[in-house]
């Protein structure tokens, strides 16, 4: 070989190892999309704000939705809007992954005879639904169109479409029907409506068993109002419920009551302010003491609270308004509001919730025994999932076969469209146009925040089609229609209202006892099934149930009683998705339920003290319940700390057509099952992230030790924000002045830090789904939890200590100004920037997992492997911020994307960030405002402002690795837990 | 220079079979994923760091054995130097895989080493991982020159009584060795001289290793004792490990004439007093534990004692401080088979003692919410064994094919 053939040889062989790594799909996808030219009107890598309005649960948040490149990657609360203000909830935040969803349907289906589905074209989909409505109508069945809530212009087309094709359309389905408040609030009232509720009016709230935080009507706007009436100063919350919630760790006081018999405790205050129980004499504290398992101090005090506020406001409903005297308690609750005289400033029914459309179990009772007799032949069911909500008993799934032809409308499987024969694919809430009504006098806008990602359309414009496949009358298209709906309203579809998201329009006043009725909503009152309720038969304009309490306030429920709670994370089960990726994970199962701390699994929840050993996985037994005469797939077991005694709890969608009975007065589930029946078999793991209840005395919130009134005096007695010379060195505490070798950090202009009020966080997890979403962590599933390799980069962690207490702390990246993670990385991955982070570089990291080990508060994640983002999950992908790969470290940045971008944007216009102006997603996001985020050297920001408190504190203070986050401690934590202490 | 039995081959290949083991597990895992080996959120280090820590120390006794007693012209150093110089080799060999293995991103190894680029980055030179580096790397180069010093002479013994290519590789590694006076003359200096070099060794490496540990704030490891303790733990598994391979080497090589059974039981007392110091850094870290009113170190310790692993806890006392107490009694120490038997459960102590220190401090750390525990995986478990067979194999291959005992120097005692 001479010289030049060997350079040539050389110069190939060195050429094509450098390319061949190039070939690999990686990037290819950036390289494309740099090529196209960008859609017009988007400027490449500019993020912009459209407003539309959240459907993942009734509750209709107004959410502006960020489009990145065409792509939606993120929700966010609109700020100003009267419902969320700027906030959303976990589940609106991972809403986004149900858009994103790579099993979502991408295309009409017709199932096949051997039950798989094949795809259609929309036409072949129309007509056999047309044809099939046709059938029905020569054959004399009923065709039926079953809806979850719906509100706004698609409820009026669903009429119309209805009307026009001769299909009678059911009362809509929602377990959470609120049905047992309405008619409550229509007997003491006038009004069968759930009013919307002024909070932040009230100077002190008294919720019976309301889970205002996650289901309860609108939780994100409750989250809210608690958190602005805490602003207040004068603001007292206690919590009545027979089992434990987040609710009830949040509530300044928590009583926890036996079940069912919250009645008792509401006759005895309606008594003590003057009114009169009908059919009952005087109850007498001694009784309240013995029937709820009160304590006599802790009720002398309740009424002494309730005695000194002004604006009282009384809630009752979740669990409490779902057994056997539901009512009683709602009729109770009700009349205590009102004869505290309160009602008129802390409750407005003018903006009442639009439920009117919703019916109860009792209707769905109705058409089920229909559906199982063959009357139905066509029945479209859209975005609701009966065969997993409505009780057995009701022979759904059974009748549901007997339908000729059954049409599901839904973006995604479940349990009900698994078993339709034809499958109409819906557009997801951010790619679709509509508009919702979640209140009267409120009317928010749903429009397309992105492109269409599979042939699929709204449940509008499929009604819309499918009126033209028959041959009628049809506006042009859905969004017409809306526009024409909103001129006719009044509001005309302007730019200002398309930008604000809603528009809120002067509500009548709403008259006494003249609501609309629900269209086959009357509850038909089975005679001598309450022989205390006369209610009339005469639909639609039922007359208001008079309740009696002759037959005794207590439900009665002897033994071991379960409770089915409602689920934070995943509603009445509508929001757990099926799995996303290879690792089965969903984002909602990823962040663990903030009181057990399950992550994946099913469990039942029962009264213990949680190994403390650390484990992640409680060896759990598994658990077999039966349930009238069905028995449950075997759950975990979950010893819950606080959680009564004789109390199991489980989620109402682990349970799959719960056997536990229909409320016959007022079509709520029953949620209790006294008598509990189980054996204990085997062993389920479930991924339990806490490796402890118990904080063991190390002060993480300093309040909640053994001792809390002196510890806590104690504590903030020694507290000096500084954090350099401590006056009383103390552990858990200050720490003594130290030397150092190294030059202290010089922060100029900014250095970022956190203030989070302990007082106001209320664990819903909101943060932690922002969080992902924000800064593309990976779902890691259920084998990784169980290993203990999550990778959220903030958490809850709940932790119960001292007498009888439980207390959440949201923990994150401390953004140590001494961090013990940055020295001892070898290769100054782990650095300290000049804005006082912490960084971490990526693709300098080696993974030597040494600043992970050194982390006191353990928040670095390391990736274990790479994680694929399926498509089109990729689309999700905040381009802003990396997606790490397999063998680095990676933590809580304070959104440094965020935080650049303002910095860029402050010196385009030449001056500093202004206070406020960057919000990493968790801040952004909390519903309670507990978060506070600004510049540390700003003495004025609000951040620095909320730590001018006896209350502030760090966590860890000893070690001295002088977080940046600052803790506010909750002090009027107050607990009664009814029957013994854990 | 004896023809190799067939046990020799037997264990030849076992030992290369593990060693193959430990590859193909660890060519997976870099292809696959950390995930592979138990370890987790709050244990970011488990057994790979163990078997750093462990081969580190194993490797101790060599030097000690090699250069601190021939500063003390211990007689009985001469019968061990040899096979205990090579043993350092091997085990800081078998030790340097492991920082690699156990790096999330191997091929990025070199970030580690200081080395001059045009983005002007460095180490961090106030990384204990980073003193790791030079320590390990310094004391590696440092026994090759001095292992390959004390073998010059007999490469010439063995050049002469060898035949074709091996006499042709033994006659260039001799460097032209003919044991003139004019060679021996400079040669003992040279050694006396490498041997005061390596003494301070002895002392320094472990203790950057220590301070692998004792720099960080995590409670069981954040103390001032642990270079002396862990300089002290080296020593002792050190020489433990020289006791399990001499006792067997020394009857399968038919030393016994050479090897002595005082030789042994110098070797054992020396192994006594490394156990008892040892022992009394237990007592002194439970005590600190206890005394300093520290919540995380008291709560750290009360687990080790009782908590999800206390039964290694437990072993490793009785192996490390109770059993090493038979040493005391003569007719013990002067008793091969229990010699050797000993010297596999202080080996098995020490193990669990560098398991103790990383896992168990790491799984109780400050934040209970995070508290959690490593489980073993079939990979640890392969990567484990293959260390411990790329040792023997390394080992056995020396046996085979250069002096395993240091000739001139038994020479120049016996003569």
């Amino acid at each position: 070989m001479n010289r030049r053939d060997f350079i040539k040889t050389a110069g190939l062989t060195a050429a094509g190892a450098s390319l061949l790594p190039g070939c690999t799909p990686v990037g290819d996808d950036k390289f494309e999309q740099a090529l196209y030219p960008a859609p017009e009107g988007i400027i490449p890598g500019e993020p912009i704000y459209l407003s539309t309005t959240c459907m993942e649960c009734p509750a209709n948040c107004g959410v502006s939705a960020k489009n990145v490149d065409g792509r939606t990657i993120k929700l966010e609360g609109i700020i100003g809007h009267p419902i969320n203000d700027g906030g959303l909830c976990v589940r609106g935040q991972a809403t986004i992954t149900r858009l994103y969803h790579p099993k979502r349907y991408k295309s009409p289906m017709r199932r096949t005879r051997n039950g798989d589905f094949d795809a259609i074209t929309w036409e072949e989909a129309y007509r056999s639904v047309w044809s099939a409505l046709q059938t029905d109508k020569s054959g004399g069945r009923s065709s039926v169109y079953l809806s979850s809530r719906t509100t706004g212009s698609l409820s009026t087309f669903i009429d119309r479409f209805c009307a026009a094709l001769g299909v009678s359309r059911l009362p809509e389905l929602e377990v959470f029907s609120h049905s047992a408040v309405r008619q409550a609030n229509q007997t003491v009232f006038g009004h069968k409506a759930i009013p919307t509720y002024k909070i932040d009016r009230a100077d002190f709230l008294l919720t019976v068993g309301a889970d205002l935080l996650e289901t309860f009507v609108s939780p994100v706007e409750h989250a809210t109002k608690i958190s602005k009436g805490k602003d207040t100063g004068s603001f007292w919350w206690t919590h009545v419920e027979p089992h434990i919630s987040i609710e009830a760790m949040s509530a300044d006081t928590r009583l926890a009551c036996k079940p069912g018999t919250e009645a008792v405790l509401l006759g005895y205050l309606l008594q003590q302010f003057g009114g009169s129980v009908s059919g009952q004499g005087p109850i007498e504290a001694s009784s309240v003491v013995e029937q709820v398992g009160l304590s006599e101090e802790s009720l002398t005090k309740l009424v002494q609270r309730m005695r000194e506020a002004r604006r009282p406001l009384v809630i009752a409903g979740g669990v409490s308004v779902q057994h056997e005297k539901g009512l009683e308690v709602a009729v109770l609750a009700a009349q205590l509001q009102k004869q505290l005289g309160s009602a008129a400033e802390v409750m407005d029914f003018n903006s009442a919730y639009n439920y009117d459309n919703v019916g109860s179990l009792l209707d769905a009772e109705v058409w089920t025994k229909k559906l199982n007799a063959g009357e139905i032949g066509v029945i479209f069911v859209s975005k609701t999932d009966p065969a997993l909500t409505l009780p057995k008993p009701l022979g759904f799934a059974e009748g549901f076969k007997k339908a000729t032809l059954r049409v599901g409308l839904s973006e995604i499987s479940n349990k009900t469209l698994d078993e339709c024969d034809i499958i109409l694919p819906l557009s997801h809430f951010l790619e679709s146009w509509g508009d919702a009504e979640p209140r009267k006098g409120l009317r928010t806008i749903i429009q397309p925040t992105r492109e269409q990602l599979f042939n699929t359309k709204s449940e509008g414009d499929i009604l819309l089609d499918l009126l033209q496949t028959a041959g009628k009358p049809r506006p042009k298209n859905f969004r017409a229609f809306i526009e024409s709906e909103w001129a006719r309203l009044g509001t005309p579809l302007t730019p200002d209202i398309m930008k604000a998201g809603f528009v809120a329009t002067a509500a009548a006043a709403a008259k006494p006892a003249a609501g609309p009725a629900t269209g086959a909503g009357a509850s038909p009152v089975a005679a001598g099934a309450a022989a205390s309720v006369a209610a009339s038969a005469t639909p639609p304009h039922p007359a208001p149930l008079q309740v009696s309490f002759a037959d005794g306030l207590s439900a009665q429920l002897e033994g071991d009683v379960l409770v089915v709670t409602p689920s934070l994370r995943f509603y009445d089960g509508r929001s757990r998705l099926l799995p996303l990726n290879a690792q089965g994970a969903t984002l909602l199962e990823e962040i663990p339920e903030p009181v057990s701390t399950i992550s994946y699994g099913e469990w039942i929840s029962v009264r213990g003290w949680q190994d403390v050993t650390g484990e992640f996985v409680r060896g759990l037994d598994q658990i077999e319940i039966t349930l009238g005469e069905t028995r449950l797939q075997p759950l975990a077991l979950k010893l819950q700390p606080r959680l009564p005694d004789s109390v199991y709890m489980v989620e109402r969608p682990f349970l799959v057509a719960p056997d536990l009975g229909i409320d016959r007065r007022t079509g709520e589930p029953i949620s209790f099952s006294p008598n509990l029946k189980w054996r204990g078999a085997g062993i389920i793991p479930v991924a339990v992230m806490s490796g402890s209840p118990s904080q063991e005395g190390r002060g993480i919130i300093p309040n909640a030790v053994e001792t809390p009134g002196e510890e806590a005096a104690a504590h903030h007695k020694s507290q000096r924000m500084d954090g350099i010379v401590a006056s009383e060195p103390e552990l858990p505490g200050e720490h003594e002045e130290r030397l150092t070798l190294y030059p202290e950090h010089v922060h100029q202009p900014y250095r970022w830090g956190m203030t989070i009020d302990l007082d106001k966080c209320t664990g819903c997890s909101a943060c932690v789904a922002a969080c992902y979403v924000e800064n593309n962590i990976p779902l890691v599933g259920k084998d990784a939890h169980l290993n203990g390799r999550e990778m959220s980069w903030i958490r809850i962690e709940p932790y119960f200590d001292g007498e009888a207490r439980g207390d959440f702390i949201p923990m994150l990246c401390q953004q140590c100004d001494s961090a013990p993670c940055e020295p001892v990385c070898p290769v100054y991955a782990a650095y300290h920037n000049p804005d006082g982070l912490n960084g971490q570089i990526y693709n300098r990291c080696v993974g030597t997992r040494y600043c992970a080990n050194n982390c006191p508060y353990k928040v670095r994640r390391f990736n274990w492997i790479n994680y694929e983002w399926e498509s089109p999950l990729d689309q999700m992908i905040n381009p802003e911020v990396s997606v790490r790969g397999r063998g680095v470290m990676e933590k809580c940045t304070f959104c440094v994307q965020r935080i650049r971008a303002g910095k860029d944007h402050a010196k385009d216009e030449n001056r500093l960030v202004r206070d406020g102006e960057i919000q990493p997603a968790c801040v952004q996001t909390c519903p309670s405002d507990a978060i506070q985020f600004g510049n540390m050297l700003d003495e004025n920001s609000k951040m620095m402002q909320a730590r001018k408190t006896d209350r502030a504190y760090r966590v860890f203070e000893s070690l001295g690795t002088e977080p940046a986050v600052t803790y506010l401690a909750d002090v009027t934590k107050e607990d009664e837990v009814s029957i013994g202490n854990a | 220079m004896l023809k190799p039995t067939k046990w020799y081959f037997f264990g030849l290949v076992l030992a290369l079979l593990a060693f193959t083991g430990l590859l193909v597990t660890w060519v997976h895992m870099i292809f696959s994923g950390m995930h592979l080996s138990g370890k987790n959120n709050p244990v970011g280090w488990a057994l790979y760091i163990t078997n750093f820590v462990f081969w580190v120390g194993i490797a101790h006794s060599g030097t000690l054995i090699s250069a601190v007693l021939y500063l003390f012209r211990a007689r009985f150093r001469s019968r061990f130097n040899r096979a205990a110089e090579a043993m350092t080799l091997f085990a800081v060999m078998v030790a340097g895989l492991f920082p690699l293995i156990h790096l999330g991103r191997v091929w990025f190894f070199y970030y580690l080493m200081p080395y001059p680029n045009q983005r002007q980055i460095w180490p961090n030179f106030r990384s204990p991982l980073v003193w790791d580096v030079f320590a390990v790397s310094t004391y590696f180069t440092v026994s090759v020159i001095f292992w390959y010093m004390g073998l010059v002479p007999d490469l010439a013994i063995a050049r002469r009584r060898t035949t074709g290519i091996a006499r042709w590789v033994y006659r260039v590694l001799s460097l032209g060795w003919s044991g003139s006076s004019t060679q021996w003359r400079p040669y003992n200096k040279l050694y006396g001289l490498l041997a005061c070099f390596a003494t301070p060794l002895v002392v320094s490496v472990h203790s950057v290793v220590s301070w692998d540990f004792a720099m960080g704030i995590v409670p069981g490891w954040h103390t001032t004792i642990f270079p002396p303790y862990f300089v002290a733990g080296a020593i002792f598994s050190g020489c433990a490990m020289v006791l399990t391979i001499m006792i067997p080497m020394r009857k399968w090589f038919k030393l016994e004439s050479l090897i002595t059974i005082e030789h042994i039981e110098s070797l054992a007392q020396m192994l006594l007093l490394t156990s008892m110091i040892v022992a009394y850094s237990y007592i002194i870290e439970l005590g600190m534990a206890f005394y300093s009113g520290n919540i995380f170190e008291r709560a750290q310790f009360m687990y080790r004692m009782g908590g999800y692993y206390a039964t290694l806890y437990w072993i490793m006392i009785i192996c490390n401080c109770v059993i090493p107490l038979s040493i005391f009694w003569r007719k013990a120490r002067r008793n091969l088979t229990w010699m050797f038997f000993l010297s596999i459960f202080v080996n098995i102590g020490m193990f669990l003692e560098r398991f103790n220190i990383i896992v168990q401090s790491l799984s109780h750390e400050f934040e209970p919410y995070a508290w959690g525990r490593y489980h073993l995986t079939y990979t640890d478990v392969f990567i484990t064994i293959g260390a411990f067979g790329m040792f023997f194999m390394l080992f056995l291959l020396f046996a085979k094919t250069l002096p395993v005992l240091p000739i001139w120097e038994v020479k120049e005692e016996t003569h």
